[in-house]
């Protein structure tokens, strides 16, 4: 099914950088990090910079000679994963930065589908210190918040 | 602020300069109940009281100062993922709770990490010297040091670092694949040793340059099975099981704790279980992997600044993957052979 429509990195939650011709993508809060491959790298650039889906597309039909059907298709999963892994966001409207898509790369070579490598050994950090103490006193919880802490609390 | 002024006022205070990567800090403690706790891994950095440092970190006791911190206005609820706690972290403040809910009744450290960025100071409390764990004091204020750094242009990577005349190598990658173990050989053999678990880059350096941090190294008691003359510089033997084995080098090898050195690549270990160690060419790509996420998840949620820090290095430094051989030996003269071709 086509995709369209404009998308956003949330800066707060989502960094990334690109280099070696692969991006990698660090998600803040969930602990699971990311590495984009093949044409996932020009992709999520275009995406963040503001361009819509369909331009994205329409730019990477432009560049390269592979089946625009398959170029359509690979980018709408890609853009639905990184939807669904909180990569991306929906932006309504046109977005911020909507334009005409830049120009096609002169050296393109042959299509390569988007890749997204998902990692999810370094969860367990996230789940360090995250916890705390009741105590006594009443800090940081009350003391009802307390008991229903415990409750919940494996033995 | 006013809770730490009223622990220095009533337990005295206690100002020690250091500085890192550069960059002037004051540790200001109240009473002298945690600094020779918490002092020693940073003593190193020590440096004669000058003018105003750029930030300070404020550390006190409940119990020994007698002044109970002010009740908070957010609930335990608030606590999320590496104890940051909700609407107490944005551009101003940040504030992370340690302690632990799932071991009743003790609960661990109940301990609280602070800072503001606009008065560049920072605070650790905790309720009582007892309630400190063996690793705080290894490498303490780690989220202190990383907001006050951090603030200041400085970054904290989670990497071993050591180096030789030629220049420092940075052995980055998780728990378990070699990395401190190749540290230990290296010092072993002479190499300076500038951090075990951390070192600091600097923006304001113009070719990457590792700072040293913290002058202990955290050893897994199998590491003395393979280096035993390093078990000399272990501070204490008889450690229960899930702690590990501390190496001082201020006293071990302080002739080898080195401040600075010109990163001149990225190491990403890997055991082979082969007779030899060998370097081989790597992409920048695989040093990044191996330094930016245990970086950023083992320190507090700073909206990932440091990713960009760790990205232009290994743009501007090789990576290479050091494929261990069983021996740990052997991985010092495959550096120091690397570094010479690099330096």
């Amino acid at each position: 099914m086509p995709i369209d429509g404009h998308f956003q990195v949330d800066s707060r939650k989502v960094v990334h950088e690109t280099i070696d011709g692969e991006t990698i993508v660090i998600h803040l809060e969930t602990g699971t990090y990311y590495s984009l491959a093949g044409s996932g790298p020009e992709i999520w650039e275009l995406l963040a910079d503001g361009k819509s889906a369909g331009e994205v597309v329409r730019h990477l039909e432009a560049t390269y000679s592979a089946d625009p059907g398959v170029i359509e298709e690979t980018t709408g999963e890609l853009v639905r994963e990184l939807c669904a892994e909180e990569l991306l966001e929906r932006v309504s409207g046109n977005g911020a930065h909507a334009g005409a898509p830049g120009e096609p790369a002169a050296d393109a070579a042959g299509y390569e589908p988007p890749r997204l490598q998902k990692y999810t050994d370094m969860q367990y950090f996230l789940l360090l210190d995250p916890v705390h103490e009741v105590e006594e006193a009443g800090w940081p919880y009350t003391k009802d918040e307390a008991q229903a802490a415990e409750r919940r609390s494996p033995q | 602020m006013h809770a730490f002024e009223s622990a220095a006022g009533t337990a005295g205070l206690v100002e020690r300069d250091i500085a890192v990567a550069g960059m002037a800090i004051r540790l200001r403690f109240a009473g002298d109940e945690l600094a020779p706790l918490m002092r020693p891994p940073l003593e190193h950095l020590e440096v004669a009281a000058g003018g105003g440092p750029e930030a300070s970190i404020c550390v006190f006791d409940g119990a020994s100062t007698g002044v109970r911190i002010p009740d908070f206005p957010f609930s335990g609820l608030d606590v999320r993922q590496q104890g940051l706690i909700a609407g107490y972290n944005g551009e101003r403040f940040r504030t992370v709770y340690h302690g632990d809910i799932l071991d009743p009744p003790h609960y661990g450290f109940n301990a609280l990490s602070m800072f503001d960025a606009a008065a560049a100071t920072a605070i650790f409390w905790v309720e009582s010297r007892e309630r400190v764990p063996w690793w705080e004091p290894v490498e303490p204020f780690r989220p202190a040091l990383h907001w006050v750094l951090a603030a200041q242009g400085r970054h904290m990577v989670h990497a071993a670092v050591v180096a030789n005349e030629h220049g420092a190598v940075l052995i980055a990658g998780k728990g378990w694949s070699g990395k401190t173990t190749t540290a230990m050989a290296c010092a072993c053999a002479g190499f300076g040793f500038l951090g075990d678990n951390y070192a600091v880059l600097s923006d304001a350096d113009d070719d990457p340059i590792a700072h040293t941090l913290f002058a202990n190294a955290k050893l897994r008691p199998g590491t003395l099975d393979l280096l035993p003359e390093l078990a000399s510089g272990v501070v204490v033997r008889d450690v229960p099981e899930d702690e590990k084995l501390v190496v001082d080098f201020r006293h071990y090898r302080p002739a080898q704790l080195q401040g600075s050195a010109p990163v001149r690549a990225v190491l990403v270990p890997e055991l082979t279980g082969g007779d030899e160690t060998r370097v081989e060419p790597a992409s920048a790509r695989a040093g990044l992997m191996a330094l930016a996420p245990s970086t950023i998840y083992q320190l507090p949620n700073n909206g990932g600044a440091g990713l960009r820090p760790m990205a232009e290095l290994v743009r501007r430094v090789p990576t290479y993957s050091l494929k261990l051989g069983r021996d740990p030996r052997t991985a010092p003269p495959a550096i120091a052979r690397l570094l010479e071709e690099l330096g």
